[in-house]
């Protein structure tokens, strides 16, 4: 191919790469960006083909957890949707004014133990997690399951079985303080870790790579996740949209699908 | 008394060389591409050859089981571009070889000194390669390979770098220095006025191998 | 005409590098900084920081130089596979290295039990954390090592051997003078990439304070947890630190 042609060839090539893709059946003006809690992962993905094709609005999600994203909607990222997974953040986003619709809960979710496949440390319950030797990662104390982790094991303290300071023998297991939930279950499905805490939805995608133990009943509390539209949404109508199909018995399904409980 | 019996499979000939030099200068000329800079790299351990054995002065520094790798074979060098240290003094160039023996710092500096001053580069010690002129670099060079008393020299056609009018007053010089010396000297040139110069015995090569080898 | 767009084109530059850098020196609270300074996550992460880049530094020059040097001057059946091998590190982004070193070393690792069974865990330790820096820093030293060792005369290498000196005194007093230039351009580079290594360290390393939380994740977990004036300190921190480590080498190659 001669020169000239390699560089229309090329200049062509390039036009159509930056042409920004359309999902199909969606107006292309309408777009949303939800910043959602890394436990919403998969039913949120699932979720968004449906709302597209119910409204016409494509959606764009951004995972992590969800103390990292009140931060950054602090410092003016913009995004339409906030679902996170504590009352604490959604609380500071509130203060914060970065809320424009009042946060509804739109599911609750279990925390449980989870250890590699074959439990090489033998842990049997909760209490083992003091043991001495045992290698823990949780979520660091920011991030909502990472709170939820240890004030859980803070009402633990001397219960029947339970030293008083079990919280804080616990804290002295503790390898690493990810910086999400999602971080705590792959270090645990890789075998790294000898337990972890995270959501009962995420076990589920782990397959056969993790075991899980329950905490004691009355310990360790559900989690809360309220959803609300950010005030400088650039797409508020859509944005609202969103937050009424998840509330909605069809978004409530891709929810209950996963394992989430319903608020 | 230098002995020399190596060959060398090289890329366009085989170089195979056997002669002894005695005491004194010799002059090595031929054609660019002969091999002589290659007979000077072998003596050196520059060089490995195939096979074949060097020897000077009664020691085998090249046979076919032992080989004394350069830095053992006391024999001094001096580059057709002088290869003198850019970041080293003067003085720290001469005295170089001393380091290398472990001179301690007050013999290494007496020595040096009277080098410099034999040499006639006295005021040089402090001045660094790239500020002399190429006939003082030259001197520094000799200075260097002859700083510690080497059993054999070899000269890699250390003229060349020079130009034509500093080139007949440094051949004398030179001349002169080499003249003093009782180890032997092979000097290669491509210059018949330095062959006349230098010495009485030249040996031609060409090919890598000696064609002539004579007055 | 071509003076101005020159002067101009830099201008804008230096203030893009410089603006962000000085507005992270003018949030500073005198006060905050020295509150957020004081506290013991802080401080560990700075001990770490400089103490795990040190071991890296180390490490890197130490193995670093012998490689350089061979991928100069050797002639080796594969070299320059091991060249291009080398460089990869540096396309590599850091999470991606982070997992790989995860796969082989971790607890269930490639080499996992070869290592248990010699009593050593490697994730979550600061060995990790040395592990990660090496990797993602070493290539730019050994880059500009080789290139410097390259531009050595290797003549001036030979003389040296003639007159006496071996070829490890060779090295020395002949081919690291010479390259050196290169070689603490390569020191700064490599440094700094440690110094600021996050996801081959999050990945790997883990994140807890005193072992594994380093600055930058120091950084980023203050600023996730919304201290914004404790990142800031730490951040600056890090800076002064850079600026720090680029100025002692400047002096040094001066000398």
């Amino acid at each position: 191919m001669n020169r000239f042609a390699c560089i229309r060839a090329l200049g062509a090539f390039l036009a159509l790469a930056t042409v920004p893709a359309a999902p199909a059946g969606a107006d292309p003006a309408s777009v949303i960006t939800v910043f959602a809690a890394a436990s919403l992962h998969e039913a949120f993905t699932a979720a968004g083909p449906a709302f597209t094709k119910a409204t016409g609005t494509a959606v764009t999600f951004s995972f992590a957890g969800s103390d990292s994203l009140e931060q950054q909607l602090a410092q003016g990222a913009p995004a339409d949707v906030f679902a996170s997974a504590n009352e604490l953040q959604m609380q500071k986003a509130v203060a914060a004014g970065i809320t424009g619709s009042d946060p509804k809960t739109f599911a609750r979710n279990r925390l449980v133990i989870v250890v590699p496949s074959g439990n090489p440390a033998k842990i049997a319950s909760a209490a083992d997690l003091a043991k001495s030797g045992v290698k823990v990662v949780f979520a660091a104390p920011t991030v909502p399951v990472g709170a939820y982790t240890r004030a859980g094991l803070k009402k633990l303290d001397g219960r029947p079985g339970y030293a008083a300071d079990f919280d804080a023998a616990v804290e002295k297991n503790v390898v690493s303080n990810e910086l999400d939930v999602k971080a705590v279950a792959t270090k645990i499905s890789l075998g790294e870790g000898d337990a972890g805490v995270v959501y009962a939805t995420d076990v589920a995608p782990l397959g056969t790579k993790v075991e899980t133990i329950d905490f004691p009943p009355d310990s360790v509390a559900e989690a809360t996740y309220p959803i609300a539209t950010v005030k400088t949404a650039p797409n508020p109508k859509g944005a609202q949209a969103f937050v009424d199909f998840i509330l909605s018995p069809a978004g409530q399904a891709f929810l209950k699908a996963r394992g989430f409980i319903s608020p | 008394m230098l002995r020399v019996a190596v060959d060398k499979q090289l890329r366009d000939f085989t170089f195979s060389v056997r002669v002894e030099v005695p005491d004194g200068v010799t002059a090595i000329v031929g054609a660019s591409g002969s091999g002589k800079t290659t007979l000077l790299r072998l003596i050196a351990g520059l060089l490995r050859p195939d096979s074949g054995t060097v020897e000077l002065t009664g020691r085998s520094l090249s046979n076919g089981r032992a080989f004394v790798p350069p830095f053992r074979r006391d024999i001094g060098f001096v580059f057709a571009d002088y290869a003198l240290f850019p970041h080293l003094s003067v003085a720290q160039n001469v005295g170089y070889g001393l380091r290398a023996r472990r001179y301690p710092a007050g013999a290494r500096r007496r020595r040096v000194r009277a080098l410099l001053e034999r040499f006639e580069i006295g005021s040089l010690g402090g001045e660094h390669p790239n500020e002399l002129s190429s006939g003082q670099r030259q001197r520094v060079a000799l200075a260097r390979a002859l700083a510690f008393e080497p059993k054999a020299l070899l000269l890699d056609e250390p003229l060349s770098a020079l130009d034509p009018q500093t080139r007949d007053r440094v051949r004398d010089e030179l001349r002169a220095i080499l003249a003093e010396l009782t180890i032997p000297t092979l000097l290669v040139t491509h210059d018949e006025a330095d062959r006349a110069a230098f010495s009485e015995r030249v040996l031609r090569l060409s090919a890598g191998r000696i064609v002539q080898d004579g007055p | 005409m071509i003076r101005a767009a020159i002067a101009v084109a830099s201008a804008l530059l230096v203030a893009f590098i410089v603006l962000p850098l000085a507005g992270l020196v003018l949030h500073l609270e005198p006060r905050a900084f020295a509150a957020a300074l004081a506290t013991p996550s802080a401080r560990n992460a700075l001990r770490l920081s400089v103490v795990t880049t040190a071991l890296s530094l180390g490490l890197t020059v130490a193995f670093g130089t012998p490689l350089a040097y061979a991928l100069a001057r050797g002639r080796f059946p594969g070299r320059r596979v091991v060249d291009a091998v080398v460089d990869l590190p540096i396309v590599v982004p850091p999470a991606v290295a982070g997992l790989a070193l995860l796969l082989v070393f971790g607890r269930n690792g490639t080499l996992g039990p070869a290592l248990h069974a010699l009593g050593i865990t490697l994730s979550f330790s600061t060995a990790a954390v040395v592990m990660a820096q090496v990797f993602v820093a070493s290539p730019f030293y050994v880059r500009a090592a080789r290139g410097g060792f390259t531009t050595v005369d290797r003549t001036l290498e030979a003389a040296s051997e003639t007159l006496g000196m071996g070829p490890l005194r060779t090295f020395a007093y002949v081919t690291v003078p010479l390259a050196a230039p290169a070689l603490l351009g390569g020191l700064v580079l490599s440094w700094a990439r440690a110094l600021g290594e996050f996801g081959a360290t999050i990945m790997f390393a883990g994140n807890l304070t005193g072992i594994s939380q380093t600055l930058p994740l120091a950084v980023y977990l203050d600023l996730e947890s919304g201290d914004v004036a404790g990142a800031t300190a730490l951040a600056v921190t890090l800076v002064a630190l850079s600026l720090a480590i680029v100025i002692a080498v400047r002096a040094l190659a001066r000398d």
